[in-house]
């Protein structure tokens, strides 16, 4: 039993594991947003959908760097950090988006931003979404589930 | 020999074990046939399983905490660098500059080597509100008597309430197929040294009406998977033959027609990168003294564009009646194929245009200011080097077959940047 026991407490490490690895899509807790497919999460991130079916303007955000960050551009923008920046300065210079997404450089300011703007949509890490957000399924997946795509790799 | 008790007691359960040997039997199958955990269930493993449990659920109360605490941290103490970042503030001014330098080498009457600046593209966006922003491309360049001259390329406030209604309003690049949409000034974020011929701007020796003073309307379509987007355009139009004067109608136009201009196009989910489209422009010049001409520009275009690959495809048709004189045809088109790898991206552009004799507005425009008029085609060989994410150097050969002047040999190194 002792064995069962720490082959237990292993097991539970690991799914924590598992969240912690998670990069989870928020946005602000008025959004009548509750779950988005892959396809319109990359359109949103894009620029190519401005707006909710309610008419309320998005705001993309993302982080300036870092293991989420990376996530997202390899996942939802396909794109290497400078084949995104190129992207939008091109997006911008056509007139295709206003602006490029806001950068912040932790969490918690992205957190915050989100928390306090109607239309934002950002992503964290699975274990740092508070409840001032509001967590978005993909897919019908949310972090922890088995086929959540969104993973930092950490 | 005396014997020991356990000699007597081995002699008696040595007695004994036939009697039980069925019963001892028994207990063994029964041991084997139950679970592994439940036969070895005892009173230490049951507390240490509840140790477990009581572990894990203060893991889970700690880990609750601190999400609540570093909440809290937010919402108190704004973090560093964006303590101001809370909410958007407008306006909202982003500046983005684009420059290049040339040495080219050729065959070009009176330009055999040189080094040459190119055009210093200022643009500046700013968001004004959540549905309204401007941009401005202003370009410093030097002409042909090597002074600088700054001219507003484009200036538009941009209206965009929701995806499928914008309107923009000002001075634009007229939606002709698909360059012209995806590059304006500058050339850090086009792929090869410079524009396709004829597509040009119109102090370049390009022949459409590339620029263009009025209000564009755009949206996308609901139409699935297909993804198509229109676009309405109505504005000054080119005058022609102008002279000195701006081949761009800024502040007039010299007639009482306006340039009216038609565009569909689809950018399928099924294909990304993938874009094709159609165009359709019509316009009444007064090009004194050349007679009133209907102008009429139909293109299309094919491309597919990724971040490592371009296929760009497009036709243009340009036609021209003059009054009095025989419809003028002239049509132009380009393929251009680029490849990256890693940082070197390779590229070849073939381009074709055949420009009506019979074009009188057009003729007289390219011939007032020393541009080749008639057959002229070619291919032109290049590779791009980004040696850092903000700036490429671009080698580049050209030729091209000019029925009417001389055929033009050359050679091209650009430095081109952003900022």
């Amino acid at each position: 039993m002792a064995l069962v026991g720490a082959l237990t407490l292993l097991a539970a490490s690991g799914a924590w594991a598992a969240d912690d690895d998670a990069v989870a899509i928020i946005v602000n807790k008025g959004s009548s947003t509750s779950g988005l497919s892959e396809d319109d999460l990359r359109k949103i991130f894009k620029g190519e959908v401005s707006r909710t079916p309610e008419g309320q303007k998005y705001i993309v955000v993302m982080l300036e760097s870092g293991a989420e960050r990376d996530s997202i551009l390899k996942t939802v923008y396909k794109m290497s950090g400078a084949d995104y920046d190129k992207y939008f300065l091109q997006a911008t210079f056509t007139g295709k988006v206003q602006s490029a997404p806001k950068q912040f450089s932790s969490a918690g300011a992205v957190l915050k931003f989100v928390a306090q703007n109607p239309g934002a949509i950002g992503y964290v890490r699975a274990g740092d979404v508070d409840r001032f957000v509001k967590q978005v399924s993909i897919d019908g997946q949310n972090p922890g589930d088995p086929s959540y795509k969104l993973k930092s790799g950490k | 020999m005396k014997h020991s008790n356990s000699s007597r007691q081995r002699r008696s359960y040595a007695t004994r074990i036939p009697l039980s040997a069925g019963a001892a039997a028994l207990t063994l199958a029964t041991g084997l046939a139950l679970p592994p955990a439940a036969t070895a269930q005892t009173a230490g493993q049951s507390d240490l399983q509840q140790l477990v449990e009581k572990l894990s659920k203060q893991v889970q109360e700690l880990q609750s905490e601190v999400k609540d605490l570093k909440s809290q941290s937010a919402a108190t103490a704004p973090t560093g660098g964006d303590t101001a970042a809370a909410h958007e503030h407008f306006p909202d001014l982003q500046f983005h500059g684009f420059m290049d330098v040339t040495y080219t080498d050729g065959n070009l009457v009176g330009n055999k080597n040189a080094f040459a600046l190119g055009e210093m593209d200022l643009f500046v966006t700013s968001r004004l509100t959540d549905d309204l922003s401007m941009m401005a491309e202003t370009v410093v360049a030097a002409g042909g008597d090597n002074e600088f001259t700054p001219e507003i390329e484009r200036v538009l406030l941009q209206y965009k309430p929701s995806d499928y209604f914008n309107i923009d309003v000002g001075r634009y690049h007229t939606s002709l197929g698909f360059y012209s949409t995806a590059y304006h000034h500058g050339t850090y974020l086009q792929t090869a040294t410079g524009r396709p011929g004829a597509i040009n701007f119109e102090d370049s020796g390009g022949i459409f009406p590339i620029h263009n003073t009025g209000i564009s309307i755009n949206g996308a379509i609901p139409s699935g998977k297909l993804g198509l987007h229109y676009i309405v355009e109505v504005g000054n139009g080119r005058p022609y033959n102008q002279g000195a004067n701006s081949p761009v109608l800024n502040v007039s136009d010299n007639n009482e027609y306006k340039a009216v201009n038609l565009g569909l196009s689809a950018r399928p989910e099924w294909a990304p990168g993938l874009q094709f489209g159609v165009s359709a422009y019509h316009d009444t010049l007064t090009p004194d003294p050349i007679p009133r001409t209907d102008q009429q520009l139909y293109t299309a275009h094919v491309v597919y564009q990724t971040p490592d690959f371009e296929f760009l495809n497009e036709v243009f048709l340009l036609r021209d009646h003059t009054r009095g004189t025989r419809d003028a045809t002239t049509p132009f088109a380009y393929t251009q194929l680029s490849k990256r790898f890693d940082k070197i991206r390779p590229y070849v552009r073939f381009q074709y245009l055949n420009v009506s004799k019979n074009d009188q507005p057009v003729n007289t425009d390219l011939i007032n200011d020393g541009f080749p008029t008639g057959l002229q085609y070619g291919p032109s060989f290049g590779v791009r080097y980004d040696f850092t994410t903000l700036a490429c150097v671009k080698l580049q050969y050209d030729y091209f077959v000019e029925k009417v002047m001389r055929d033009v040999s050359q050679v091209t190194l650009q430095l081109s940047y952003t900022f």
